[in-house]
């Protein structure tokens, strides 16, 4: 019994005394770890990589928390307009014109990345307005794009319904601008007010979003920035047309240009409009296009043949749309080219009678071909 | 120490009452870290409350918003304080009492699990790594960024083949006492303003409250614009990230170099000249380079038919490692990341206009510890209860 007893007491003392060690051990590591893993907060050297050349980066976005205003964006304020001192989240600038009851507010916000797209802000704003949202086809009927160094945006003005403002609802109109930069910025510029009153600032406030632009290095600091010419998105694109397409002087406002041309089997219509961003997207395009020529929508892509080529050394897509049954002299086709370009997408589309399309298109193709744009 | 000296010891701190106190101390530290949450971004508080030593708790934290103010604040123990005792009160405990007899089986099972998540969390804390890799169409990366933690940057760009990079780290930014000098960096620095979140304006059309920052700068592109401070990414708000900025002045030999400021919005360096020889500084998340780069071939974004909503992700990359001779192409999309080098490439994100991809990029070695501490704490509790089950219905009936 008593050697038993020893024994047990020389067994337990074996384990405790290997039971501390192990503990006293684990405790250290861990004690051990945590100063060793405090140790990362120290200036350190070290040779790296050259980042990529930016001919690799050039005309992409950044990652939108990564980047900002690489170069500034500059404006010219109209006239008569006062810097208001009124703060908000994102809010880079605020601007008053007006005084009294006449006085109205212009602000100016910068958001990274894209906040939802362009068809997202839209609504948001016509539900600000009490007007119902628009389908992503109708969207380019609200829009009159601009474009500008280093930017392309579009101005809008919507109304809000009820014809005759009321004390509880008054009708309020809103002039706006979404502008995109190319470092991957958007900027908006917004105002609402009594319609009345927007009415006459409408030419000021429109002039002062087109007038955005990105600083360029040849400017000196804080010059004012030259007005833009109306036509400022065409003067980055260039082109020859054939002789016997006639350009229409007074295209709708969303077009760049328009060009007519007769043929023996009707007349088609060439036109050349751009969108911000991806455009609305090609499926959506496609349908509303599909849609035009009347044939059903698709659901995805790969259901529509695409021919791929370049524009000006810019990814393209060549789509013809042609109807499945010949409606004879009824039957309408289209060929659209989309142009992929880092801030925006271009539009290319011959429309017309199946035979006049059908005449045409080896010209709309070499058309395609002389387009150059103007990389800045 | 002899024996009895270190069980005395281990008898101390084995105690149950510093048991129930490292709990109470555990409650109310994540109750203050919560609470720091409202105004503070996830990952300050994780740093400052759960991964520290100690953390200095605002008074005003317990005040609701708006009530009064409440100034002062008094340090506490931190989560690596409170954690490695509960760690080591566990651990001595189980050294005194260990005994394995059928009946504490799934007690001993439960506490291991326990042991197994504390250590697992301190695995993660110290070695896990989180990093985003964004790569253009057509272009490569080869380093990961932090998003959490930016690094100011001093780069001499001289030899043509590779950068000399200096970095300083953030947490030496935020000190804004004192210069930061040391043999690696070409001149000493000292930081003037720290803003943990900011934007940047045009300096003509700063508000008054900014004035004095309008002239700070004299240098670089601090001329043009003025960085406003901004509320941090409290913890509610998980889509964005802080974007610090802060200026900072250069200093050669006690003369004023002058003062710069930089900025996460400014992702190119600004040139400093010292002595006829250029270097470029910035702020810039903290990057951790590869051994490998990673080219993006093409980036695919599907969206459902007549919505903006995502359907598919995926960028075909193509991986090179000339220490490991790989070169291939691999196609990563949603629940399909890459595996190499013990590190896992999400698809995370893309660029605004789908010109490029976002890789998450993690390596945790600890991973798989809470996984087993889980399935240990269940296997103990049936165990524990089990037993006492067994033994209640096998009890005779009075």
């Amino acid at each position: 019994m008593m050697r038993g007893d020893k024994r047990a007491t020389g067994t337990c003392t074996i384990h405790a005394t290997r039971n501390w060690l192990l503990s006293v051990t684990l405790i250290a590591t861990a004690l051990a770890a945590v100063l060793t893993g405090c140790d990362q907060d120290q200036i350190q050297s070290y040779r790296a990589p050259k980042d990529p050349p930016p001919a690799a980066r050039a005309g992409t976005r950044q990652p939108a928390a990564a980047v900002g205003q690489r170069r500034r964006m500059d404006w010219t304020v109209p006239q008569g307009w006062r810097t208001s001192n009124k703060e908000s989240p994102m809010r880079v600038a605020t601007f008053e014109a007006g005084d009294g009851p006449q006085q109205i507010e212009i602000a100016v916000s910068m958001f990274p990345g894209e906040t939802g797209g362009l068809l997202a802000n839209v609504n948001r704003w016509r539900g600000q307005l009490g007007l119902d949202p628009i389908e992503e086809d109708q969207l380019i009927e609200h829009l009159t794009p601009f474009a500008n160094t280093g930017v392309r945006g579009v101005t809008l003005d919507m109304t809000g319904p009820g014809g005759e403002p009321t004390a509880d609802q008054p009708a309020q109109r809103m002039i706006a601008a979404i502008i995109y930069d190319e470092q991957g910025f958007m900027w908006f510029v917004k105002t609402m007010a009594d319609p009345g009153v927007l009415s006459q600032y409408k030419d000021q406030v429109v002039a002062f979003a087109g007038s955005f632009h990105l600083h360029s290095d040849d400017e000196p600091p804080h010059a004012q920035p030259p007005t833009p010419a109306p036509d400022s998105a065409s003067q980055e694109i260039a082109w020859q047309t054939p002789p016997d397409w006639q350009q229409d002087p007074s295209p709708a406002s969303f077009l760049i240009a328009a060009f007519d041309v007769n043929t023996p089997s009707g007349t088609a219509r060439v036109t050349v409009s751009s969108l911000p961003g991806d455009g609305g997207g090609a499926l959506a395009n496609i349908n509303r296009w599909r849609g035009q020529v009347g044939l059903g929508a698709i659901a995805s892509l790969d259901e529509q043949k695409i021919d791929r080529l370049y524009v000006s050394g810019h990814p393209a897509a060549l789509i013809d749309l042609a109807p499945d049954q010949d409606n004879g002299d009824q039957a309408r086709r289209m060929l659209v080219s989309m142009v992929t370009r880092p801030d925006a997408v271009w539009f290319f589309k011959l429309t017309g009678p199946a035979a006049a399309v059908a005449d045409q298109q080896d010209a709309f193709k070499q058309f395609l071909s002389t387009v150059g744009f103007n990389e800045r | 120490m002899n024996q009895s000296g270190v069980k005395q010891w281990l008898g101390a701190l084995a105690s149950l009452k510093l048991t129930v106190a490292l709990f109470a101390m555990a409650m109310f530290l994540i109750f203050a870290g919560t609470l720091a949450q409202v105004e503070q971004g996830i990952w300050t508080v994780m740093r400052q409350y759960f991964r520290s030593f100690i953390v200095w708790i605002d008074l005003q934290l317990f005040v609701p918003t708006g009530l009064f103010e409440l100034p002062g604040r008094f340090p506490f123990p931190g989560g690596f304080i409170v954690g490695g005792l509960l760690l080591a009160n566990l651990v001595a405990a189980h050294t005194l009492r260990f005994k394995l007899t059928p009946k504490r089986a799934g007690v001993v099972v439960l506490h291991a699990g326990v042991i197994v998540l504390l250590i697992g969390e301190l695995v993660t804390a110290l070695w896990a790594r989180e990093g985003n890799m964004s790569i253009d169409e057509g272009s490569y990366a080869s380093y990961t960024e932090n998003i959490r933690q930016t690094e100011l940057a001093i780069i001499d760009p001289a030899d043509p083949k590779a950068d000399r990079v200096v970095v300083v780290p953030q947490p030496l930014l935020q000190n804004t006492q004192g210069q930061i000098a040391n043999p690696l960096l070409p001149f000493e620095v000292s930081v003037d303003r720290w803003m943990a979140n900011s934007q940047l304006l045009d300096s003509r059309n700063a508000p008054p409250a900014l004035a004095e920052l309008t002239t700070l700068a004299d240098q670089g592109l601090g001329k043009q614009l003025v960085a406003q401070p901004q509320p941090q990414i409290s913890g509610v708000e998980s889509q964005t990230v802080d974007a610090p900025s802060a200026y900072i002045t250069l200093w050669q030999e006690g003369q004023k170099l002058g003062t710069w400021l930089v900025s996460l919005y400014i992702d190119d360096g600004q040139p400093v000249e010292i002595d006829g020889k250029i270097y470029t500084i910035g702020l810039r998340f903290k990057r951790t380079y590869k051994p490998y780069t990673v080219h993006l071939i093409d980036f695919k974004h599907d969206k459902f038919v007549g919505t903006d909503k995502p359907r598919n992700f995926s960028s075909l990359v193509r991986l090179v490692d000339p220490q490991q001779h790989e070169d291939r192409e691999v196609l990563i999309y949603m629940n399909n990341p890459l595996r190499y080098r013990g590190e896992t490439f999400y698809q995370s994100a893309f660029k605004p206009d789908n010109s490029g991809t976002v890789l998450q990029v993690v390596r945790n070695p600890g991973y798989v510890l809470p996984y087993i501490a889980c399935i240990l704490v269940a296997l103990g509790m049936s165990m524990h209860f089990g037993l006492h089950l067994h033994r209640f219905v096998r009890r005779p009936a009075p």
